[in-house]
């Protein structure tokens, strides 16, 4: 199945792009998609980050269970107002 | 609706007046300020994921006006790069009487502090920069 993974902020940077689209196993959880995007060298520092993550715009629990064409977004601490 | 990258027109904000049944309104305006942490902020840069901000924005609305009573509640947030002194953020609460309007306006920005995804960047006159860390106790809701 196909998703669409977003990075802000400090993600957006070590990613260095805003967008992602990539292939996923069909039941795979949020934090088993997560696991296997935080083994690349460039992202691996940010491994502790605390984050929250929403598909397709909804804050989700990291069980969540992916589905073909959501969008995962990776939240790291916001600091709006 | 709720996120601009324009700059707020404050006095167009404040004029625009709520129902002559309101006998309070108390406004809250968010500025950038020169320091952090005794370092000198030169500017900043807030990112946002704009289409989920606007949604929590009108769910954090939709609750206050629910828990407080208020009637009336206005939002607007700027994003993008603010130099030292611009206006980030404008809030309005409106209501007949003036202690759940304070107390409502309160609530809405420290839930807008915790539970929107936007993204502060300082840039410090040093030249370094950094992604501020606010808390972060959003709540999941499915």
């Amino acid at each position: 199945m196909i998703i669409k993974v977003l990075f802000f902020a400090q993600l957006k940077d070590a990613f260095g792009v805003g967008e992602r689209t990539m292939e996923a196993r069909e039941g795979t959880t949020v934090s088993e998609f997560i696991q296997s995007l935080f083994e690349e060298t460039a992202v691996a520092r940010l491994k502790g980050l605390p984050m929250l993550y929403s598909i397709n715009e909804d804050f989700v629990d990291e069980n969540q269970a992916l589905r073909d064409k959501d969008t995962l977004a990776l939240l790291p601490p916001v600091a709006g107002g | 609706m709720y996120i601009t990258r324009q700059p707020i027109a404050v006095e167009a904000f404040l004029k625009e007046k709520p129902s002559a049944s309101y006998g309070a309104s108390v406004h809250f305006i968010g500025t950038v300020r020169n320091h952090q942490d005794g370092r000198s902020v030169k500017k900043l840069y807030y990112e946002c994921y704009k289409s989920m901000a606007d949604k929590q924005i009108a769910a954090i609305i939709d609750r206050a006006k629910h828990t407080y009573g208020v009637n009336r509640i206005r939002v607007s947030h700027r994003v993008g790069w603010l130099e030292v002194g611009d206006v980030a953020i404008v809030i309005e609460v409106s209501s007949p009487h003036r202690e759940e309007a304070f107390t409502a306006c309160r609530a809405v920005i420290e839930e807008i502090k915790k539970k929107v995804p936007i993204w502060k960047k300082e840039v410090y006159e040093d030249g370094t920069s950094e992604w501020i860390h606010c808390s972060h106790t959003a709540e999941v809701t499915s």
